[in-house]
């Protein structure tokens, strides 16, 4: 049985009881734990490992199903002992292996498994028992929890929004910074409502669209504003992604960032103040601050409680009421000149206490200054120096007050020993400010100046130096955060002294990176202003101007100093008062003025062209408070504008005279003038341009035509000029036109075209007239010498049968007249087909190719062969050139003119016929010249005339239509024919052909 | 020249002055034959047609036709004929009046043997005789 190893594991537990010692021993050392139980479930058998696994130890016969273990499903509900996996499937369920099952030891741990339960069966099907095999998945269980933990951490603590968004815009789920930046109390204030609620009403429809696209699969970024639950308004910034489910349909996961501080840089400044005042008012000291002129505007709560006095009564230089008289006058003194000088004042005198107590008060008072040195506000403080005061105990407790004041706000405080350079004390708030970890030690100096960046040590050591011979600290300084990022700090500490001698340095320091960045931005933005070609002018909703740049000063003509206070309305002139109630009442509405082209007037009284562009200026609440003003001195421009108003109206004058439709076209191709004609002509209204304008009335035949060559004329900048029908409305009929247009330069540049539309109908009709008539004389001619030619075939071969069949039968006169009508109808028979020559003289369509006229010659000679041979003719020809004439004609020319040559040669001296060319320009002149009879020079036009001869029919053979033919080929190749001769001495035929 | 049968010639010529002269022609060149004359492209396309449907109408060896005949050309008669199962080889001469390339090439690529314009002398239209009596040799020497 053990031998045979194929035998299943059913067969081999031997109705769920492992008795073989051999199996038992093999089964007890798998990794895996196995147990078997009979057919109740009580355990049978239970390998190691499923004692290690299980952590106990069975009783076999008794415990049943799962050894009772505690089993959980995946969710955590707890599995009741009989429905466990081994339990349902001896009661004979269906059990799907691999399920997975939390348990618990009796020790209390959990562990993951997934049961393999099996039923065994005896041969009748009856069960017998059942084994299960469990396998430990604890491990790849906690891994999976840990990582979707440590993930889910990640998202909680990032100080991002995260947040998922469906395609309909519910929110799925946002994490703590989302739920904050929402103003959630917690995730079901949110989860499940529409996103869309928060979003501020005018960015509501780009965020619908921005999520739509991106739950159809796109990417995006997109800069929004919300309106948190609580009503805090905030611009965040978002970069989304598609995500996709499992069931295939997408949502939006995005990242969202709080970008408000880059537009709120005044909140940031605000917020800072804030904390500065908060930390002011928990210090045991006097606080207070003054404008640069000495006017307290503000007083801290130690102040008042002190004194028990009201605001009301301090007020500006109200505080002399609590000074003791006889030493006010010094104070004042003293105090006027450090307003004058901005030195630092330090006094001690008397200040009245609400029990009319006077105690005294060591006085600071420090200037505060912006980046160029001047005093922005005076800083003052009082420091009650009666002795009881100075108790170390007052100090703690002074202390812990603060640190309760500050708990809430992110300012961190220290205490710090100036002599052992030792921090007492360095509270959470500073270590996070820092980025100190908890548990990370800050003892001594050193610790805090190792964050310190490296630039600002030169201005901190030094400072750190003076603070231990007892100086107190105020620096605005930047530190370096363990993940490499850079953080401003604003600290402030102040020097305690006992018995004249430095004992405690106490502090307080604030994030002002928000107000850092936003100094920058407005450093740059300052910069950017003050360098700008255009005068830029801010004013409030009154139109008093409240900056000045350089530029307006230069455009205007007032210095800042000069405009800033006054009313806008310096510049405008009397004559257009009207327009900045206008303006200013688009600007409350919110609206841009974009490119308004004015007048203004400088403070010399000059009139100047200017092109404005005011925006409305918003709060942080978003009030419209004032407005920002381009002004873009447009003079240069506007005259050279009115120039060319001049120079156009003086050309328009001058087309609108002229008999033709006159047009110009942008340097595009558009229409943008016709002159009057146009308008006679088409009746169209004076604001109808472009190829609009032409399309109208254009047939409809030659509009793709037109416009492709016009287009493509504009496109190589070449000159126009295309013929169409336009409908003439008055003779209600279409009319050819003839369209030219030409390009105007200027330099380099195409600047415009100039265009005209001439009437060719008149024209085109003759033309086309004069093509039908050639046309059906052609085909007459055709027709005539064919259906001519039939008729005189059969007076010709039937006179020679009759002279062939019955000349015996003839006498003498019958046989001439028979000859005689064989003549005359050989004769016709010559006329037609020369006729039929002269019509197809130029009928030939297609463009003739470059032919030899060499070639040509010979052919010409070979047909006068027989002509030539007989009258034993010299024709005696150079080489001639090849040029575009179609060959038959080449061939008719020299076979007519030498023809003619041999033919009317003179009876004394044999024929020489010479055959030269000579090339003139872009022409050939072609010459022939004979030794024969030579023409009248009466004549020399008429030969040329058709049915023309010089000679009667019996001296000399020929029809009168060989010349005719030459003249009309010549003619056809825009060439000329002409004869030199002189009678007697021979002619010379001169015609000339295109090269 | 062995005779078994006359020849049967169709001519569609629609000059009464050529169809006679094509008559001399045959005659002078012997040519034993019997014509049939149609006076235009409809008659001829008729007779061919009438020819096509019925198997005991002789056979034809010749058609001698011209090609500017009314209704029907030359050309469109010769296609007539070569669309027909019986005289799909029957030998065409095809006359014309006046020489021209563009005729002779489309008679050519129609099958037809030979290309006769008709001249304007006894003895050069006397000529047909001679080519038709050569060409009816020919294709009775092939057929036997």
């Amino acid at each position: 049985m053990i031998a045979n190893g194929t035998q299943p594991l059913g067969a081999l537990v031997n109705g769920a009881n492992i008795n073989n010692t051999v199996l038992r021993d093999m089964i007890d050392q798998l990794p895996v734990a196995v147990y078997t139980t009979d057919a109740e479930g009580r355990l049978t058998y239970f390998n190691s490992a499923a004692r290690t696994l299980s952590g106990r130890e069975p009783e076999l016969g008794t415990d049943k199903w799962c050894v009772t273990w505690k089993i959980f499903l995946p969710n955590g509900s707890p599995l009741p002992h009989d429905q466990c996996p081994m339990a349902r499937a001896l009661q004979g369920y269906d059990v799907s292996a691999g399920a997975e099952c939390m348990a618990e030891r009796p020790d209390g741990t959990r562990f993951w498994f997934m049961p393999y339960p099996a039923v065994l069966r005896d041969s009748e099907g009856r069960i017998t028992g059942g084994i299960n095999v469990l396998v430990d998945i604890t491990e790849r269980k906690n891994a999976q929890l840990e990582s979707d933990e440590s993930f889910r951490a990640i998202v909680e603590t990032t100080p991002e929004c995260v947040k998922i968004v469906a395609a309909d815009g519910s929110l799925r789920q946002m994490n703590s910074a989302g739920l904050a930046m929402v103003e959630a109390s917690c995730a079901q204030d949110v989860i499940g409502r529409n996103i869309y609620d928060v979003i501020a009403p005018e960015d509501r429809d780009r965020f619908r669209e921005f999520n739509e696209k991106i739950c159809s699969g796109q990417r995006g970024t997109l800069e929004f504003d919300i309106i948190g639950l609580r009503g805090t308004r905030r611009h965040l910034e978002t970069h989304a992604a598609p995500l996709r489910k499992s069931d295939g349909s997408i949502v939006q996961l995005a990242i969202t960032h709080d970008i408000t501080y880059r537009w709120r840089a005044e909140d940031a400044l605000r917020a800072s103040e804030e904390e500065f005042r908060g930390l002011a008012n928990a210090i045991p000291q006097l606080v207070w601050m003054a404008n640069p002129d000495g006017w307290i505007y503000w007083y801290n709560d130690g102040w008042y409680g002190y004194t028990g006095t009201t605001p009301k009564d301090m007020e500006g230089w109200g505080w002399q009421s609590v000074h003791d008289p006889t030493v006010l006058p010094a104070v004042l003194e003293k105090w006027r000149h450090s307003i004058a000088t901005g030195e630092p004042f330090e006094m001690t005198f008397p200040l009245r206490g609400a029990d009319g107590i006077f105690r005294p008060f060591l006085t600071r008072i420090v200037p505060v200054r912006d980046h160029h040195g001047r005093v922005t506000r005076w800083f003052g403080t009082n420091t009650d120096v009666s002795p009881q005061v100075k108790s170390e105990k007052d100090l703690r407790f002074s202390q812990n007050r603060l640190h309760a004041a500050l708990a809430a706000s992110a300012t961190g405080t220290f205490c710090w020993n100036p002599k052992t350079g030792e921090f007492l004390d360095f509270d959470e708030n500073l270590r996070k400010l820092f980025g100190f970890a908890a548990d990370e030690p800050v003892r001594v100096t050193e610790d805090f100046i190792g964050r310190v960046h490296p630039e600002d040590l030169i201005c901190l050591i030094p400072a750190v130096e003076a603070c231990r011979r007892g100086a107190d600290f105020e620096m605005e300084y930047r530190v370096i955060l363990p993940d490499g990022s850079i953080r401003w700090l604003y600290d402030r500490a102040k020097m305690e002294w006992q018995n004249g001698q430095p004992t405690y340095l106490v502090g307080a320091c604030t994030d002002i990176t928000g107000r850092k960045q936003s100094e920058e931005a407005q450093l740059r933005l300052a910069a950017i202003v003050e360098s700008s070609d255009d005068a830029i002018i801010s004013k409030d909703l009154n139109g008093i101007i409240k900056s000045w740049n350089r530029s307006a000063e230069r455009v205007f003509g007032y210095t800042a100093p000069e405009a800033i206070g006054k009313s806008i309305t310096i510049l405008i002139p009397p004559d257009r008062e009207d327009e900045e109630p206008r303006i200013l009442a688009r600007l409350r509405r919110g609206e841009r003025v974009d490119h308004f082209e004015t007048k203004r007037r400088r403070k010399d009284g000059v009139l100047i062209d200017i092109s404005l562009t005011i925006s409305p200026v918003k709060d942080s609440t978003g009030r419209i408070i004032g407005a920002s003003k381009i002004a873009r001195d447009i003079s240069d421009r506007k005259r050279v504008e009115a120039e060319l108003v001049a120079s156009e109206l003086r050309f328009r004058q001058l087309a609108d005279s002229m008999p033709q439709i006159v047009w110009t076209a942008r340097s595009d191709g558009q229409v943008d003038y016709y002159n009057e004609r146009w308008y006679e002509f088409t009746g169209f209204s004076y604001d109808i341009f472009g190829e609009k304008s032409w399309l109208e009335i254009i047939h409809p035949d030659d509009v793709a035509g037109c416009r492709e060559l016009w287009e493509a004329c504009v496109g190589a900048q070449k000159p126009y000029e295309a013929e169409h029908r336009f409908w003439d409305r008055h003779q209600n009929r279409w009319k050819w036109f003839m369209a030219r247009a030409v390009p105007v330069r200027h330099g380099q540049h195409l600047v415009k075209w100039f265009g005209s539309f001439i009437d060719i109908h008149e024209h085109k009709r003759i033309e086309e007239d004069l093509r039908r008539a050639n046309r059906d004389l052609e085909q007459f001619a055709f027709s005539a010498s064919h259906d001519l030619q039939e008729p005189l075939r059969g007076i010709k071969i039937y006179s020679e049968l009759l002279e062939k069949r019955y000349g015996d039968r003839l006498d003498g006169n019958a046989l001439k007249f028979l000859g005689n009508v064989r003549n005359g109808a050989s004769r016709m028979e010559a006329l037609v087909r020369d006729l039929l020559a002269y019509t197809q003289a130029t009928k030939a369509d297609a463009a003739p190719e470059c032919v030899d006229s060499n070639r040509a010659l010979q052919a010409a000679l070979s047909n006068l062969s027989s002509a030539i041979s007989e009258s034993g003719a010299e024709i005696k020809a150079e080489a001639l050139p090849s040029l575009p004439v179609h060959e038959t004609h080449l061939q008719q020319l020299f076979q007519n003119i030498v023809g003619n040559a041999i033919k009317y040669r003179s009876p004394d001296r044999r024929p020489i016929v010479r055959v030269s060319t000579e090339k003139q320009n872009e022409c050939w002149l072609f010459s022939v010249s004979d030794n024969g009879l030579g023409i009248d020079p009466e004549y020399k036009e008429s030969i040329f005339g058709i049915f023309k001869r010089l000679h009667a029919c019996d001296e000399y053979s020929g029809t009168g239509i060989g010349l005719a033919i030459c003249e009309r080929i010549v003619d056809r190749y825009d060439g000329r024919i002409w004869v030199e001769s002189e009678p007697g001495q021979g002619s010379t035929f001169r015609f000339t052909l295109p090269a | 020249m062995t005779r078994i049968r006359q020849f049967e010639i169709l001519v569609a010529e629609d000059s009464p002055q050529d169809a006679e002269l094509v008559r001399e022609a045959l005659k002078e060149h012997s040519v034993d034959c019997k014509l049939h004359l149609a006076r235009d492209g409809a008659r001829a396309i008729a007779f061919l047609d009438a020819l096509e449907s019925d198997s005991a109408a002789p056979p034809l060896d010749l058609v001698l036709v011209d090609m500017h005949l009314p209704m029907f050309g030359g050309d469109e008669i010769l296609k007539r004929l070569r669309s027909t199962e019986r005289y799909g080889q029957t030998p065409v001469i095809v006359m014309s009046g006046i020489r021209s390339p563009f005729g002779e090439e489309t008679a050519l690529r129609n099958a037809a043997q030979f290309y006769f314009t008709k001249p304007s002398t006894l003895e050069g239209f006397m000529e047909l005789g001679s080519i038709v009596r050569s060409i009816l040799e020919k294709s009775r020497r092939d057929s036997a």
